[in-house]
């Protein structure tokens, strides 16, 4: 029982303080949405159906999000509460290390399925966007690329030492990451080279696919080597963060 | 009285570092009880053990009857800590931490209370980052004891904050122990240990050098007395020597006397008068705990 109060407790404030940094509501949030408002009105051919289009641009938006949170969020929170010794504060008291990271995991869920619950109200309201597959299976994976994107990203804090080198490495990564996964192009508009060199090496990659298929309809189980190598990522990250994971 | 915290030949080794080296003490219920030493003695290391956040290499460890390493979540009910150089998120407001923590322990104190004791009712809504040194450094001490602790860990408390604020420090830890609390203050500061502690540990590269009341420790030390001053004409400085039981150094016109009491005083005021010597800056001082650690270690301490 109290194992389930200091759970709610860590998260609701780890809530809280999400909400009073404004970078991360600008990745969460602001830049989302600036995102879809720029390819729908300016990236796309002034020709292309909107309405079938917007389809497409949901669920890759949606992966941004989450790896906006995995790449930044996590991994900038972590190094941040390390070197103020915020972690190892908690550490020397009554609450164990998976309580700890399970409500910075639900934290960051929560917040990041908060900001593509506005990115699809926006899609679904003003392009008419809707989801063909199951409601059911698109929730689940969307869960499993989130824990998948979370978990591997995990190797940042544990090889960053500052903030400023967890930022470096954070853009090192994210930026060519959204480019060469499907997020920012998709994929069959990238280069030969990149579709079968690269990206099949980026976990977005997977994230990407499986979401965007659910969403336009593909069944669930024409997905399961996409299931399959983000619950391997998931797994290796998890592996990686135990054995390299830093509290101080 | 009984221990509520006994230490039998702790070592903690890094690599070939031994960094704290096969230390024992006691520490018994409702003490200050100070580790004292330079940065890099080992202090840090030994109280980490004791509330379970570093294992030991080798030897045993009882806090409240409960070894720290096996029962580190049963200990960490009873105990506060306070971490050095430990901060909280900056966007954090006062009493969401008191509220966050106080939801990890079993019993809690009420947080007015606490916030209302450390002096910081009126910044209850402010955030963490606005707070002064001194004032985040009470929410520590608050944040320490919202469990209502028996044993409190307090570690470089003051280090970092000016006089006055270091002043509040320590009527903190005064009334920590008034409250019925057994108090182990970590410190490199040697005045604040003097002041504060009831019995200190003197530590040095990982290993005790001495163990008692500060008093007995000054008291341990050869010259107790000191007195400084300055002549015009240091020719008196043999007639000086003469006088029995002192030690006298003299270097241009400064002269030093290390005595064992205070008849020696009036014996150089005497002849000082007698042989119409002018002096001036005269001062006379016991050692302090400072004296102590260099007349162990041969090594001053500094920060």
């Amino acid at each position: 029982m109290m194992v389930f109060r200091q759970f709610i407790k860590l998260t609701s404030t780890e809530l809280r303080l999400f909400w009073r940094e404004p970078i991360a509501l600008f990745f969460t949030f602001i830049f989302p949405v600036f995102f879809l408002f720029m390819t729908m009105e300016i990236f796309i051919p002034a020709d292309a159906p909107k309405e079938i289009v917007i389809n497409y641009v949901t669920p890759s938006l949606m992966v941004l999000i989450i790896a906006s949170t995995a790449i930044y969020g996590v991994p900038m929170t972590i190094v941040s509460y390390r070197k103020i010794k915020f972690l190892k504060r908690l550490k020397g008291s009554p609450v164990t290390p998976i309580i700890i990271m399970g409500s910075f995991g639900l934290a960051n869920f929560i917040a990041t399925l908060l900001g593509i619950a506005l990115l699809v109200a926006l899609a679904m309201g003003v392009y008419g966007a809707s989801l063909a597959g199951s409601p059911v299976s698109f929730l689940a994976s969307f869960v499993l690329v989130f824990l998948s994107l979370a978990a591997i990203f995990l190797f940042i804090p544990a090889v960053a030492r500052s903030e400023r080198t967890a930022i470096a490495i954070s853009q090192i990564i994210f930026f060519p990451m959204m480019f060469f996964s499907g997020v920012f192009i998709p994929l069959d508009r990238l280069p030969d080279w990149i579709r079968s060199y690269i990206s099949p090496f980026l976990p977005v990659t997977y994230g990407v696919e499986l979401l965007q298929r659910l969403w336009l309809g593909t069944p669930f189980d024409d997905l399961t080597r996409e299931v399959f190598i983000l619950l391997g990522v998931l797994c290796l990250g998890l592996v990686i963060a135990a054995r390299t994971f830093r509290w101080e | 009285m009984r221990p509520v915290i006994t230490v039998k030949d702790l070592t903690k080794k890094y690599g070939s570092l031994r960094a704290v080296d096969g230390v024992s003490f006691a520490v018994y219920e409702n003490e200050i009880f100070g580790i004292v030493g330079p940065n890099g003695a080992g202090k840090t290391t030994t109280v980490e053990c004791l509330e379970g956040l570093r294992v030991p290499s080798s030897g045993s460890i009882r806090v409240l009857g409960l070894e720290p390493k096996a029962d580190g979540y049963k200990l960490r009910q009873l105990i506060g800590i306070q971490l050095q150089e430990g901060k909280f998120p900056d966007r954090i407001k006062v009493k969401e931490a008191l509220e966050l923590f106080a939801s990890f322990y079993s019993r809690s104190v009420p947080a007015g209370h606490l916030l209302e004791k450390v002096g910081l009712l009126d910044k209850a809504d402010d955030y963490f980052d606005n707070l002064s040194g001194g004032q985040k450094q009470r929410l520590s001490i608050a944040l320490a004891l919202v469990n209502d602790p028996q044993v409190v860990f307090f570690d470089e408390l003051t280090t970092g904050l000016d006089p006055q604020a270091r002043r509040a420090m320590w009527g903190m830890v005064r009334s920590t122990r008034e409250a019925g609390k057994t108090v182990i203050l970590v410190t490199h500061f040697m005045e604040e240990a003097e002041r504060l502690c009831d019995r200190v540990a003197i530590v040095d590269q990982g290993k005790i050098v001495a163990l008692d009341t500060p008093a007995n420790l000054i008291r341990s030390i050869d010259g107790g007395l000191r007195i400084n001053f300055s002549v015009n004409d240091s020719g008196i400085a043999a007639q000086l020597e003469s006088i029995e039981g002192c030690r006298l150094t003299a270097s241009n016109r400064d002269i030093t006397i290390q005595c064992a009491d205070y008849r020696v005083v009036g014996e150089v005021i005497r002849i000082l008068g007698e042989n119409d010597c002018d002096f001036h800056d005269f001062t006379v001082s016991k050692p302090a705990l400072e004296d102590v650690f260099l007349s162990i270690t041969g090594k001053e301490i500094r920060e």
